[in-house]
């Protein structure tokens, strides 16, 4: 609020660019600090952008991004077109509606939960051991789903088994595919993803605490009524990136554990991108899928960010 | 023998006549820079300078540097490098890729002008024997592009059937060794119902254990052949797509009810083989693939941990139920392309390293047998015998281990010595015997000329869709998810409809050009 009250003030007496050069002088010490956060963005997600010219063209290695046919949206027809392009999306869509829906709200409830764990060391103890699985790699995460889901003598067919139930081969059923996803990707992120709620609720005043204490609120009515409102804006702010990034899934994770068996739903864009543009050199097809997925993602970003900014006045810009 | 000293005649009048000149070719010594998979062998790396690579660079008179990656994921790496096409290394191994699609755009450069007797003395001698490799090698567009290398007809590369079951298992149950695939359901039967590992547990045992894909090895024994990739050819000369034919679909049916019957690892879809010898060490797998019958005293060492006397029996290719006999293919000319980059700065001394490490006599021993003096010496009589350090590896390493660590084996492209690689073998006596009757089952595959451009480009249109519906729906029917009478007809329309009918003709095209 501070710096948009002094700007307007500015306003009155200098041009705009006069005005910029005068506050850059003033904060340069802040410009330095986000200095290397725009080269990151300049060098490696927008320079690197030139390069979707070839989703236009029938891209041949060896003859440069601008000496290609020129094909306009051929690629793009094809993709629309071809066989598998709805349950692809279909995939893609449902598979990040799942993660939103289940893996969104986790990290959030367990910040809560832990909040209230007064023993300090046992509060360290949980919460170093659910940041734990963030720092494995995904391939070891892997290799650990299909060991622990393994329908000979993995732990959870053990398991299922010892109380009368039939072992599940849960990799090779398209049905579980989804599930399987969402619960170990719940697992891998959940204790990583609350550090930011835990900073955010460090920072709530106290004294709002002891207010409702001596009012008679409950842990629970407090929690509900002074903890989860304060967060709201961190909570509101993390719901528009998230869908933001409802399109982008990363292929890694699923291309190491789902088979042609599991395809019907665990086949996204970007598995599809990943088989025809590296492994079958389809690079310019490749491309254009890969520029439709993100023209999605973009337009979801846009519409979270102007539903948010209706109802709850938090947003990006 | 006459013919090999024939040769030897041949290549010393060239390299007389032309001496002078190859002299000078040689003069200056450069650095050649190549890009391949890493070796098998992962206690030696090419980049510490193995002997055998040692020994070429000396004869060359260039000193190596490499550009590696892991074999699982070389063909990323490579299109990645490929396609930006920039500060390529000098020799590349072009093994995953249409060399001719780069060779079109210029980042690999033709070679056929290059090879004459001065750059190329060997091959120049080596096609008077094999005329065919001239024909295979040239692109349409009258180019050739690559080097491959050579495994005569009718010989195996060591591979085989592939084909392994427990031999001690079917000892304990007094069963012979299937030669049909009806006899192969039922040792597979008796291996589930009964105690086949002896531990007194009868319900442990996994009869089959391997990834789906290596099944197709079965296909051939129900007449869908694979003679020429996914394609076969009926007795007009016309080809016919393997995966979409009736005698496929009586192979689906077979698997289904093995499948269906738990007699082959439910994990099948997703296994790999860390997993499958994790199972071997657990004593509970009655059978798998080992596509390298030399590997299969390795698959020996995992179960002899869990079972001293465990052993596998190795199958022959077998009859299928209508009486089609199973068989081996030979490789003839390998799918192995080495190429020479835009980028390189004396095309004709990466011509000479690529002729000499390719088709040099002294080579081949080589790239077969390891390192001279190492892993073997001449004997009297020209030929060559294994040192301890191969036959008898102080190290503990299996022969083929042995060769790989001196650069032996590598994964360039090379001739088959198939004089060393039965010499190689011969540490174990039941590999022989294996080797020796299998011999009758060796046919050749059919071969195709390379891809135009267009047609590269066509095929790989075509495959993005076919290749996905082969492969999903292949698992689907053959785990029960899609029914074989209900499902099969829709499978052939969608088939049809993502343009099946043209990918044919399009190979069938390619075929025509070598073989009409």
């Amino acid at each position: 609020m501070t710096t948009g009250t002094s700007s307007t003030v500015l306003k009155k007496n200098s041009s705009k660019g006069s005005r910029f050069l005068k506050g850059f002088k003033k904060e340069y010490e802040l410009w330095l600090l986000i200095l290397p956060v725009i080269a990151y963005f300049i060098i490696f997600c927008y320079i690197p952008m030139y390069g979707l010219v070839i989703a236009f063209q029938d891209y041949m290695p060896g003859k440069g991004f601008l000496d290609g046919p020129w094909v306009g949206l051929k690629h793009f027809q094809a993709f629309v077109e071809g066989l598998y392009f709805h349950r692809l999306v279909r995939n893609t869509v449902l598979l990040n509606a799942y993660l939103l829906l289940w893996g969104f709200p986790f990290p959030i409830i367990f910040a809560l939960l832990l909040n209230e764990v007064k023993v300090i060391w046992f509060k360290k103890a949980v919460q170093t051991i659910s940041y734990l699985p963030y720092f494995i790699s995904t391939v070891v995460i892997c290799g650990l789903i299909k060991s622990f889901l393994s329908p000979a003598n993995g732990i959870v067919n053990v398991l299922r088994e010892s109380i009368g139930l039939q072992s599940i081969n849960f990799l090779s059923k398209a049905k579980y595919f989804r599930t399987v996803y969402v619960i170990t990707d719940i697992w891998v992120f959940m204790g990583w993803n609350s550090i930011i709620y835990l900073a955010a609720i460090s920072g709530i005043n106290q004294e709002l605490y002891e207010a409702a204490r001596i009012d008679g609120a409950s842990r629970i009515q407090c929690g509900w009524y002074i903890t989860l409102p304060s967060i709201k804006q961190t909570v509101i702010l993390l719901l528009i990136m998230n869908i933001g990034s409802l399109m982008s899934m990363s292929a890694e994770k699923i291309l190491l554990i789902y088979s042609p068996l599991t395809y019907e739903t665990a086949d996204v864009i970007s598995t599809y991108v990943y088989r025809s543009g590296l492994l079958n050199a389809q690079y310019s097809f490749a491309s254009a899928t890969g520029l439709f997925n993100s023209v999605i993602n973009f337009l979801l970003l846009v519409l979270a960010n102007w539903l948010s900014k209706k109802y709850t006045e938090v947003s990006l810009w | 023998m006459l013919c090999f000293f024939v040769l030897l005649a041949l290549i010393g009048s060239f390299s007389f006549a032309f001496a002078g000149e190859r002299e000078d070719l040689l003069a200056d010594h450069i650095t050649l820079k190549l890009m391949t998979w890493e070796n098998y062998y992962a206690g030696a790396s090419f980049a510490d300078n193995l002997e055998v690579f040692q020994a070429f660079a000396e004869n060359q008179n260039v000193t190596l540097e490499w550009e590696l990656a892991s074999s699982s994921r070389y063909s990323e790496v490579l299109q990645t490098r490929l396609a930006a096409a920039i500060d390529l290394p000098d020799i590349i191994n072009c093994a995953p890729v249409q060399p001719a699609a780069y060779g079109l755009s210029g980042v690999i450069i033709p070679l056929e002008g290059l090879i004459n007797e001065v750059n190329a003395p060997n091959y120049t001698a080596f096609l008077v024997d094999h005329p065919i490799m001239s024909l295979l090698q040239t692109s349409p567009d009258g180019h050739q592009y690559s080097f491959s290398g050579y495994v005569g007809k009718g010989e195996m590369l060591g591979g085989g059937y592939g084909l392994v079951l427990r031999g001690d298992w079917l000892e304990r149950l007094g069963l012979a060794v299937p030669t049909t695939t009806d006899e192969l359901y039922d040792v597979l039967k008796a291996f589930k119902e009964q105690d086949a590992n002896g531990n007194g547990d009868p319900d442990d045992e996994i009869p089959f254990s391997d990834g789906y894909s290596k099944l197709n090895v079965l296909a051939i024994s129900f007449g869908c052949g694979y003679r020429a990739g996914n394609f076969d050819v009926d007795d007009e000369g016309n080809l016919y797509f393997c995966c979409s034919s009736e005698q496929y679909r009586e192979f689906l049916r077979y698997v289904n009810k093995l499948y269906s019957e738990q007699l082959i690892d439910p994990e099948f879809a997703t296994t790999d083989d860390d997993q499958v010898e994790a199972k071997e060490a657990q004593n509970i797998i009655g059978g798998r693939f080992s596509l390298w019958i030399d590997e299969v005293p390795f698959s020996e060492q995992m179960i002899q941990s869990a079972d001293p006397d465990g052993y596998y029996a190795m199958l022959n290719p077998l009859t299928g139920p209508d009486g089609t006999q199973g068989v081996i293919y030979s490789s003839g000319m390998l799918d192995n392309a080495m190429c020479i980059s835009k980028d390189c700065k004396y095309p004709e001394r990466a011509m000479s390293f690529l002729d000499y490490s390719i088709f040099n006599d002294y080579a081949t021993i080589c790239n077969n047998c390891g390192s001279e003096h190492t892993c073997w010496e001449y004997t009297d009589d020209g030929s060559i015998a294994f040192t301890d350090y191969v036959m008898n590896n102080p190290d503990g390493l299996s022969p083929m281990e042995a060769i790989r660590s001196t650069g032996g084996y590598h994964t360039m492209t090379f001739v088959l010595y198939a004089e060393g690689r039965k010499l190689m073998n011969s540490v174990n006596d039941r590999i022989v015997g294996y080797i020796d009757s299998m011999a009758p089952y060796v046919v050749d595959r059919l071969e195709y000329s390379p891809s135009t451009d267009q047609e590269a480009a066509r095929i790989s249109e075509l495959n993005r869709d076919i290749s996905v519906l082969v492969d999903e729906m292949r698992l689907l029917f053959m785990t029960g998810e899609a029914d074989l009478d209900a499902d099969w007809d829709t499978y052939i329309e969608t088939l049809n409809s993502l343009g099946l009918p043209e990918y044919t003709a399009l190979y069938q095209g390619k075929y025509d050009r070598v073989n009409k």
